[in-house]
Order: structure tokens, then C-alpha cells, then sequence
């Protein structure tokens, strides 16, 4: 990685990013990973697209978890998710965004944990519940490093070439292979998923 | 598009194998079915145990109005906060507040109105004898009956439906069944005493609320 100065133009457009997400929430750009079309065909039973839509939910509901419970339910309460999706799948109208209705499920095994973990050890909740330090997080870089691992390698790639290097589109797609509409989708949906990632740092919900 | 090599993950695995193509749920279809089992009851009760004798004279005074119309409304208002509970997106998104303010509302606004209609009409009988208990268990009794099978219908309605607050729903779907049962039961019943009403029917509600509330979100854990 180049040093923390490079890194503050990602940033900021990570921010500005964030912002507009946070603004269009909702409304535009409903179905930005594409799960919503995935589910559509999985509830039509093609495999394929929905082993795919399961791999991709996979990784969102470890971060979703890892948030909100301790490292030792984060597993658990992942499977659960899954398995809900799975046996719930026919009340996600194909008309409506996918995402709000993933958040609930997953909002709903995360308040059946807690309450289980009340349960069962009232006083083993609290001290590891709290999420680390998102400030210091976002703004080291070492941190938005980690954060770029968690995009998929050519977006992550293509943001560094443009966001970092200050390669232009066409250089990018001619350094990288891929066609100057992939890369300026790829930027866009990793520059999404950066700010996502960002954003829900805050949700206290 | 290039195709991602995708990690294998036995349970990713066995949920792929076990897919078979779902029918989406629509809210209209439920709604249709519930309306269709109300008709059903109506049609076996006014068969079984008949309308009122006093019907014609019943539909000139407006006691019997208030009686049906507010519990058709009041039926309606749950049934659609039941529905609308089911689909997980929706509860997350407050979108349901109005529903159960307006259902909160709705019940003592049903209840004074009733009262109102009482104090105009100079009744001056004895309590004990306006609230005729041994009809008044009877009618609570048949409420509750008539509210049976809609009860089963919302729970299974629950089950297959996804509610993240199923206690709410549990208790909308008890006032559901409750509401209909009622107004079902209000072609029968020939008191149009608000008083006997608010007591009878509105124990009647409760109760079934209450068991419903109780009992569906140990049946519907998802």
C-alpha cells in the first residue's frame, strides 16, 4: 500500500459516496450486488444463481454478526441467517428490494441470539459485544487496507489503479484487462460496498 | 463474465440441493382466503343457528350498525397489521405504526360512540338485567367459537409467513379472529345494548386475543 496520504482522496470519495447511499437509500440503484435478481431465479429453483446469492450472503452476515455478538455466536447466528433465508424465501416479493428484507432476518436471528445469550449467561454479553474503534479504523490506513480485502479482487484492483495511482479509466482497464464500462462498474459497486461498510459502522438501530 | 470460483460450504451445499421453486406471497391472495373463511362462517352460522328474529327492525336503528361496522373495521384494520407483519422487510421499516395506532385508537373511539348512542336512548333498566349474563356467556362462548378457525387460518398464515415481531402479530391475529367472530356472531345476537356489547364482545377479544397471543408465537418460531 502507498502511505496514509494517498489514501485520503479514497477516503473522501468513500464519504461522499457514503452520503449519496445514505441519501438514495431505497430509491435508486435498488439492487446493487444483483441479490435481488439472484433470489428472483432461486425462487424460480435454478441452482446455480442461488448458491451464488448464498456464497455472497455469507461473508455480509459474518460482518453483520461480528458487529453485534461475540466472536464465539458469530457462526452460529450466520447459519441460522442462512438457513431462515432459505426456509423464508417465498415472502421476498421479487417487486420489492432485496436488502431490507435480508437486514430483518438478520435483525431478527440477531435479537434471538442476544436474547438466548441472556438467557443462558446474562454477564457474558456486554464485554465483548461492543464493536472495536470504527474512527481510527477508517482512517488508518492499515484498516482501509483490510476494508479493500473485503471487496472482490478486480474491484478492489481497479480502485487502486484510479483512486490511488491516479491512473485514468482507460489505463486502468488497459493495465488490468478488463473493458472501460467494467472498470467504471466495478469502481462504482466497490466504492459502494466501501461505503456500506463505512455507513453501518454508525447503525446503532 | 468470468465465472468466480466459489468456496464450497456445506451448508451453502445442502440448502442448494434442497431448493425447489417457491410461489412469492402476495398479500392479496392471504386477504382472499381470510375473506373467503369469513364468508364460509357466516353462511354456516346463519344456516345453523339463523339471523335474529328482529332483523328488519334491527337494520331501521343504528345500534346494530355501530355493532357490525365497528367490529368490521376493527376485524379489517388487524387483519391487514397481520398481513403486513409477515413479510420481515416491512417490520424493520416502522412502517407499521399507523396500523397500530389506528388499532389503539380505534377501540375506546368504538366504546365511547357506543355509550353516546346509550345515554340518547334513556335507557333506564337495571344493570344486572341489561347485561343478561346468562346470554352474555352464551355470546362470548360463540364468539370465541366462531374465532376458532380463523385463529388456525392466521397461524398458519404466521407460519408461513416470516414475522420479526411475532408477539405483535400473534396478538393482531388474536383481535383478527376475535373481530370477526364477533361481527359474524352480530347477525345472531339480537342485543344491541352498547353496554352488553362492550362487556360480552369485547371479553370475548380479549380472551381469544389473549390466547392467541400466548399460544401462536410458541407454534410459529422460525
Amino acid at each position: 500500500m502507498n502511505g496514509t496520504a494517498a489514501l485520503r482522496p479514497l477516503y473522501a470519495a468513500v464519504v461522499a459516496r457514503a452520503r449519496l447511499v445514505a441519501v438514495m437509500a431505497g430509491a435508486a440503484d435498488s439492487d446493487p450486488h444483483g441479490w435481488g435478481a439472484m433470489m428472483a431465479a432461486a425462487q424460480a429453483g435454478e441452482a446455480a444463481p442461488y448458491r451464488r446469492l448464498l456464497a455472497e450472503l455469507r461473508p455480509w452476515l459474518l460482518r453483520y454478526f461480528s458487529r453485534r455478538l461475540p466472536p464465539s455466536a458469530v457462526e452460529d447466528a450466520v447459519q441460522d441467517t442462512l438457513v431462515a433465508v432459505h426456509a423464508k424465501r417465498h415472502t421476498w416479493d421479487p417487486a420489492r428490494p432485496f436488502g431490507p428484507w435480508l437486514a430483518g432476518i438478520a435483525r431478527y436471528k440477531w435479537i434471538d441470539r442476544l436474547r438466548s445469550a441472556g438467557r443462558h449467561a446474562a454477564d457474558e454479553l456486554p464485554e465483548t459485544l461492543s464493536t472495536p474503534d470504527h474512527e481510527s479504523a477508517v482512517t488508518s490506513a492499515a484498516a482501509l487496507g483490510g476494508l479493500m480485502a473485503t471487496l472482490k479482487p478486480a474491484q478492489a484492483e481497479v480502485i487502486r489503479l484510479v483512486k490511488l495511482d491516479g491512473l485514468s479509466i482507460e489505463e486502468a482497464a488497459a493495465r488490468t484487462g478488463q473493458s472501460v464500462a467494467l472498470v467504471k462498474v466495478n469502481i462504482h459497486r466497490g466504492l459502494g460496498r466501501l461505503a456500506r461498510l463505512v455507513e453501518s459502522g454508525n447503525d446503532a438501530d | 463474465m468470468p465465472t468466480e470460483i466459489l468456496p464450497r460450504d456445506p451448508l451453502i451445499d445442502e440448502l442448494v440441493a434442497d431448493l425447489a421453486a417457491v410461489r412469492p406471497r402476495r398479500w392479496t391472495r392471504e386477504a382472499l382466503m381470510l375473506g373467503g373463511l369469513v364468508v364460509v362462517e357466516i353462511l354456516l352460522f346463519v344456516a345453523i343457528s339463523g339471523v335474529r328474529p328482529d332483523m328488519p327492525e334491527a337494520m331501521d336503528g343504528m345500534a346494530f350498525w355501530w355493532k357490525a361496522a365497528s367490529l368490521l373495521v376493527f376485524a379489517g384494520l388487524s387483519a391487514a397489521a397481520v398481513l403486513v407483519s409477515l413479510d420481515p422487510a416491512v417490520t424493520t421499516a416502522r412502517r407499521l405504526a399507523p396500523l397500530w395506532r389506528a388499532l389503539a385508537l380505534l377501540a375506546p373511539m368504538a366504546l365511547v360512540l357506543g355509550w353516546l348512542i346509550d345515554a340518547g336512548a334513556a335507557g333506564s333498566a337495571v344493570l344486572l338485567a341489561r347485561l343478561d349474563w346468562r346470554d352474555g356467556v352464551d355470546c362470548l362462548a360463540n364468539v370465541a367459537i366462531l374465532a376458532l378457525p380463523l385463529v388456525a387460518a392466521l397461524g398458519l398464515l404466521m407460519r408461513r409467513g416470516a414475522s420479526t415481531r411475532p408477539g405483535q402479530t400473534a396478538m393482531a391475529a388474536g383481535l383478527t379472529a376475535a373481530g370477526f367472530g364477533a361481527f359474524i356472531f352480530a347477525f345472531h345476537c339480537s342485543h344491541d345494548d352498547p353496554l352488553y356489547v362492550a362487556v360480552w364482545y369485547g371479553g370475548a377479544v380479549l380472551l381469544v386475543a389473549s390466547l392467541s397471543r400466548l399460544l401462536l408465537p410458541r407454534l410459529v418460531r422460525w
